[in-house]
């Protein structure tokens, strides 16, 4: 293989895949259209672009690009990108996710 | 945040918006860099290292590689929609040899490519 597949990311997904595309329809679940429409607030409020996302998602390496599904990918694309932008601090996320966690477990 | 498209895409001599003068004009000859930056970029990993022609410009836009990071991605970079041959895409196509794609580059990932010769023909 040439020495550029060296730099081949898990998204660079042309020309690779060799399978029949899977057409699937299907509604989304109440917290993926609330996330959708979080991602739009975000951009109207100039905190969020969509190329900042797609980086985010493109960034979150093999093993979870391959076990999140869509918009889990989104969250944490997000996440990130907030705690960038200083929107929000990694401590004040960390520790509404644990809140969060505590109440359902 | 983009700027407004406003290429006409009949006319031989292309100005943006913007005011930035293409490199490119309809026809050239060109070559996609062959680069793989660690960052976010939209040029396909299978389109780098192809030989084209611009078929348009399609305008000018803030570049998508720095609005990734929070930057303005200005000044405004035009955009091209390049068609190659798909059998200089994929080395193993099996299609008709008339078969092409036209995948949309930023400036930055162009060349001028000189007309090929004949022993190249057949090179990406």
């Amino acid at each position: 293989m040439p020495d550029e597949y060296e730099a081949l990311s898990v998204h660079d997904l042309g020309g690779r895949l060799n399978e029949p595309f899977q057409k699937d329809e299907h509604d989304h679940e109440p917290w993926e259209k609330r996330v959708h429409a979080l991602r739009e607030l975000l951009a109207q409020k100039g905190l969020l672009r969509v190329d900042e996302l797609r980086r985010g998602v493109e960034g979150l390496g093999e093993a979870k690009y391959e076990r999140l599904t869509y918009y889990e990918q989104w969250i944490a694309s997000m996440c990130q990108v907030m705690v960038e932008r200083g929107v929000l601090t990694d401590d004040q996320l960390g520790r509404r996710i644990a809140d969060v966690k505590d109440r359902h477990d | 945040m983009t700027s407004s498209a406003g290429a006409s895409l009949t006319s031989k001599t292309v100005m943006t918006d913007g005011g930035e003068v293409p490199r490119f004009q309809p026809g050239d000859a060109v070559r996609v860099r062959k680069a793989y930056p660690v960052g976010h970029c939209r040029t396909p990993f299978y389109f780098r290292g192809v030989r084209g022609v611009i078929e348009r410009c399609c305008g000018a836009f803030a570049n998508p590689e720095e609005l990734a990071y929070g930057r303005s991605g200005e000044p405004a970079v035009p955009l091209y929609r390049v068609r190659a041959k798909q059998a200089d895409v994929w080395s193993d196509y099996q299609g008709s040899p008339r078969d092409t794609i036209e995948v949309e580059v930023f400036e930055h990932w162009l060349e001028p490519c000189p007309d090929r010769s004949p022993a190249e023909e057949t090179s990406r």
